[in-house]
């Protein structure tokens, strides 16, 4: 029996004024169960981003609530909202965006780091062996491949166990064969340490590789 | 406007804070460059503008010089004027003397001769008297009136006969105010009169002269050519009288010039660095906009020229802005410099007029276009580097580029966990060179202010004092040596009659207060194997009195003597400073003296015992040491020279107040005071160190610049690595704490290699300061206060700092931090 994970109620956002107003979230109502794949599609400028980044609470509405696990999450102080982030919430940007000072394994291990918790060597062993970036350990994200980088910050939003996976177009930047693998192994990953997705995507493809595909329009859910 | 001035103005607009940073930079790096030589030329033609004003301006004049002699003189080309003076007659004044002097009009100009009232005199019997002498000779006359004057003509062996003249005053000369006491007067006649009193074949002239093109020469070329030119024309030794007042005050310090060169060399340097960076840290997070540029098809030339552009507006707003706050601090530093005028120096009324009068033009036009074309070229040094980098740029490189620095590096060991410590440490390390030369850049500033707190920490005014006054007073005899004018102030001849003898110790010795006297004597020797210029060494010996035997075993350096050992006559100490003077000296060596014991030569041999470092008050800057008993044994006579008076401390006031009316009775005694001189060490350490004080605080200024723009760069250019960082779980505390971890890495970087280089560098100053008795330093202290104003100094700027950074960054919010990765 599949439990109610995430869900948004009534959830505003608007950036600009008069004439200028873009609504990129407008009175949106979804949830998410444990465990489901979802990918969020939609046109450019549709409000995918803005809502992932709602979920992910890395952005604050202007109204309405985000629940995870029954808990509103912008009822929490910034500082609340950072410890909650990191470990509930493990996020794949379309950039890789890792630290590049920082060298494979350090990048993986990061989130646990500012968690001040042990690392479970063995699970990120697990991990890295099971994402095929064992022998690159050491070395630095600028060394690597853009599949590479991506695996790498797959790993790392998965290392610390959270709840949730929020992926933003995890693929946009990577040729179309690299693009399957990442995101079955992404869907792997998943299903094997029992997390749940949440994918924006532009591609069909893809899309259809979810459980549930949600089309957003205007800043609207216009089917699920 | 083209497009790439147009673009380059929109960069200045665009990049104001970075622009402004580089522009106070800038500015400050033209205030100093500018202030520095100012002050540093403008103290030294002020203080030349007051002696010429002052004293009279001939280099050297020739006595006894044939009126033909005079003529070639003054024909030759090394003589830029020579004026002629002749004193034909003697005015016979009651209780004093009287001289008829005449003086052509290079001569009276030379010698600043000035008239009270009325015109020199021209022909005839016509004459200038002062009113001085007028009432001496009981006349009353005034210009215009004619006076009977007596007077007795100077003839080859003497003065003659006397004679009675009618004269007519033209002209009042002012009466000096010392000639009441001293009963000189003269009076000026015409050339008539010497003619009148003196045939051509007998009379001789004075010559006093400038030499040419001195203002560019050093004192000792100057007293070169002006002796080559005595030789040549036959005038004798003897003769040449250098009118050293005159010539010590335009003493001319080479070291002084290459002083102002070596500061303005670091001001320079810390403008560079400090500007270099600032544009340089700015290319990396242009370079996407360089290189759409260069896609659009901007020529490398043309890039360049953007960059260049932008620093040269830049600099035309800066620079004159520097220059003029250059004036102000300029004249601000003149007014200091005024008030630190000793005001004993006879100079200072006439430095105060001459500025007040705007006679002397501190602020010159070229200071001006020389502050601003260093400046400018400074800021062209500091833009090379980043043109290269932009032009350098490739459109499809720029296009990627996402403000990470490239590293060669391709592994990194790293840690199993990471902690907010470790990962501070990898962004530190990501680029090393370039973490380095921020420390280093900021330390340059911190290890010159070390240095510089070093030497003036240990000028320590009552320990200097202390080294040259060992009592509370010192009284010593005024003598003068090799003063042609006045042999009879000679100390051979006035140890005859001492000033310093037992009557006046009875004196001394009655003031209450008075505990004790410690005399030193002085003896006159010459060096015959030694020889200063053309003659041999003179020089003195010091006698230590027995109550400093064992104080001066101590200040032995060099082998070994006793106080006892010395009193036996056949050796001498002789300290360091001698060595510097006759470099090869060495224990063990026989110095030969001729000792001047009134007209009589006696020689001596001593073998030289040992060498010692003394202070001054047992010395007395002299290099010869003997005890005071072989003094008196070589003399014959009590040589006392200095008395160093000890007395109660509660009674000081009343001792000096009544020592001083002791000595007011002989000009032939000085007194001096240990609290005298530690006021005139405190006032020079003072305004020594206020000086560097404001020099360190200005380069301090742009060391802040450097800082804030290495802090602020840092984080800009990892705005989006930062934000990623929050949105994987970096809380906003553990950001700030990362900033300020990193920030406390500079900080102590900085203040390591300040305090370890400072430190170092300022004790090997204070060595070389000590060995060279440079500002009286004597021993090391370390310079705590100023320690701890830097530590706190750089402590609350990088507080501050990081303060208001966070307080900046936090206006950007973390998604838009995050999305400059999508953009």
């Amino acid at each position: 029996m599949k439990t109610m994970l995430l869900e948004t109620e009534d959830l505003c956002k608007y950036y600009g004024s008069g004439e200028n107003l873009v609504k990129a979230i407008d009175h949106t109502t979804m949830d998410i169960q444990r465990g489901e794949f979802t990918a969020i599609v939609g046109r450019s400028g549709s409000g995918k981003s803005t809502l992932l980044h709602m979920l992910g609470a890395l952005d604050r509405p202007d109204s309405g609530k985000v629940r995870i696990e029954g808990k509103n999450v912008f009822e929490l102080k910034d500082e609340e909202l950072a410890v909650f982030r990191r470990r509930k919430i493990g996020f794949i940007f379309q950039n890789y965006n890792l630290i590049p000072s920082l060298n494979v394994w350090e990048n993986i291990v990061l989130p646990m780091g500012l968690d001040k918790k042990k690392v479970d060597q063995t699970f990120v062993r697990n991990l890295t062996e099971r994402i095929g970036i064992t022998d690159k350990l050491k070395s630095l994200p600028s060394t690597l491949s853009g599949g590479q980088q991506q695996r790498v910050a797959i790993a790392r939003a998965l290392a610390s166990k959270p709840a949730i996976i929020l992926a933003d177009e995890p693929t946009g930047n990577l040729d179309s064969r690299t693009e399957l693998e990442v995101i079955s192994l992404l869907k792997a990953c998943v299903n094997e340490y029992g997390q749940t997705l949440v994918m924006i995507t532009h591609d069909e493809t893809i899309a259809q590789m979810a459980d549930r595909i949600l089309v957003i329009e205007d800043g609207k859910v216009v089917s699920q | 406007m083209n497009t790439i001035n147009r673009t380059a103005f929109s960069n200045l607009k665009l990049n104001k804070g970075r622009n402004i940073m580089a522009g106070i930079a800038i500015l400050l790096t033209t205030l100093l460059i500018f202030v520095i030589p100012a002050i540093g030329l403008g103290t030294v033609e002020i203080d030349m503008a007051a002696a010429n004003k002052v004293y009279p301006t001939f280099h050297v004049m020739y006595r006894n010089v044939k009126p033909d002699t005079a003529e070639a003189i003054s024909h030759r080309a090394e003589v830029e004027t020579a004026g002629l003076r002749q004193d034909p007659a003697m005015i016979p004044v009651p209780d004093g003397t009287g001289w008829m002097v005449y003086m052509d009009d290079t001569a009276r100009k030379l010698n600043k001769t000035k008239l009270e009232e009325g015109n020199f005199p021209k022909n005839g019997n016509e004459i200038a008297v002062s009113n001085g002498l007028l009432k001496a000779m009981g006349i009353t006359a005034g210009i215009g009136d004619t006076i009977e004057l007596p007077y007795q003509p100077v003839e080859a062996d003497g003065v003659g006969y006397e004679k009675k003249q009618e004269f007519v005053i033209t002209g009042l000369l002012p009466t000096q105010k010392d000639s009441d006491d001293s009963g000189i007067y003269s009076a000026m006649v015409t050339r008539d009169f010497v003619e009148q009193e003196q045939p051509a074949s007998v009379r001789r002239y004075r010559v006093m002269l400038r030499v040419a093109g001195a203002e560019s020469m050093t004192t000792d070329e100057i007293k070169d050519i002006y002796k080559q030119i005595a030789l040549e024309m036959g005038i004798s030794e003897a003769d040449i009288a250098d009118n050293s007042i005159y010539l010590s005050a335009n003493y001319r310090d080479p070291s002084l010039y290459a002083g102002i060169a070596g500061i303005m060399l670091i001001v320079i340097l810390a403008g560079i660095m400090t500007i270099y960076s600032l544009y340089y840290i700015t290319m990396i997070y242009k370079v996407q906009e360089f290189g759409k540029l260069k896609a659009l098809g901007a020529t490398k030339r043309q890039i360049r020229q953007i960059v260049f552009r932008e620093g040269m507006l830049t600099s035309c707003i800066a620079i004159p802005l520097g220059l003029i706050a250059g004036s102000i601090a300029a004249s601000i530093g003149y007014r200091f410099l005024l008030s630190a005028y000793g005001t004993e120096n006879p100079l200072r009324p006439v430095v105060i007029e001459l500025i007040e009068n705007h006679e002397v033009t501190l602020l010159k036009p070229w200071i001006y276009v020389m502050a601003a074309a260093v400046s400018l070229l400074t800021v062209v040094c500091a833009l090379i580097r980043p043109m290269q980098i932009a032009a350098r740029i490739s459109p499809v490189e720029a296009m990627r580029y996402d403000g990470s620095m490239k590293t060669k590096k391709k592994l990194r060991r790293g840690c199993p966990e990471m902690t907010l410590f470790r990962l501070t440490g990898a962004n530190l390390s990501r680029n090393k060179k370039r973490t380095v030369m921020t420390i280093v850049t900021l330390s340059l500033t911190g290890i010159l202010f070390m240095v510089i707190s070093t030497v003036l920490s240990c000028a320590d005014p009552e320990e200097i004092a202390r080294d040259s006054v060992f009592d509370e007073f010192q009284i010593s005899v005024n003598s003068r040596t090799g003063d042609k004018m006045h042999p009879e102030l000679e100390w051979s001849v006035l140890c005859k009659n001492n000033p310093l003898n037992r009557d006046f110790e009875k004196q001394v010795m009655n003031i209450p207060g008075v505990e004790k006297i410690t005399k030193a004597s002085l003896l006159q020797v010459e060096l015959p194997d030694l020889m200063d210029g053309d003659e041999t060494w003179k020089t003195g010996i010091i006698g230590i009195p027995e109550e400093y035997a064992d104080k001066m075993q101590q200040t032995v350096k060099e082998g070994s003597c006793t106080y006892e050992e010395l009193q036996q006559g056949d050796k001498i100490l002789i300290d360091e400073n001698m060595l510097s003077y006759i470099p090869g000296t060495k224990i063990g060596d026989t110095l030969r003296v001729v000792i001047r014991s009134g007209n009589n030569l006696i020689p001596k041999e001593f073998e030289i015992a040992a060498i010692a470092d003394m202070p001054y008050g047992m010395n007395h800057l002299s290099f010869l040491v003997l005890p005071n008993s072989v003094i008196h044994e070589l003399a014959g006579l009590e040589m006392d020279y200095y008395w160093s008076v000890a007395a109660d401390q509660k009674r000081l006031q009343s001792v000096e107040k009544e020592l001083k009316s002791l000595i007011k009775t002989n000009e032939l005694l000085e007194l001096k005071s240990y609290e005298d001189e530690v006021a005139y060490n405190e006032k020079n350490t003072s305004f020594l160190s206020q000086l560097c004080y404001v020099f360190m605080i200005v380069l301090g200024g742009v060391g802040i610049m450097n800082l804030i723009n290495t802090m602020v760069n840092s984080i800009y250019v990892r705005r989006r690595e930062l934000g990623i960082m929050q949105a994987i779980g970096l809380s906003e505390k553990q950001l700030v704490r990362m900033l300020q971890l990193e920030g406390i890495f500079y900080t102590a970087g900085t203040l390591l290699l300040s305090l370890g280089f400072g430190n170092l560098l300022g004790y090997l100053v204070f060595l070389y300061a000590k060995k060279n008795r440079m500002f009286g330093i004597l021993s090391y202290h370390y310079p705590a206060a100023q320690t701890v104003v830097l530590i706190i100094v750089i402590l609350t700027i990088q507080l501050l700092l990081t303060y208001l950074i966070m307080k900046n960054f936090r206006k950007q919010s973390m998604i838009e931090r995050i999305r400059l990765s999508e953009a």
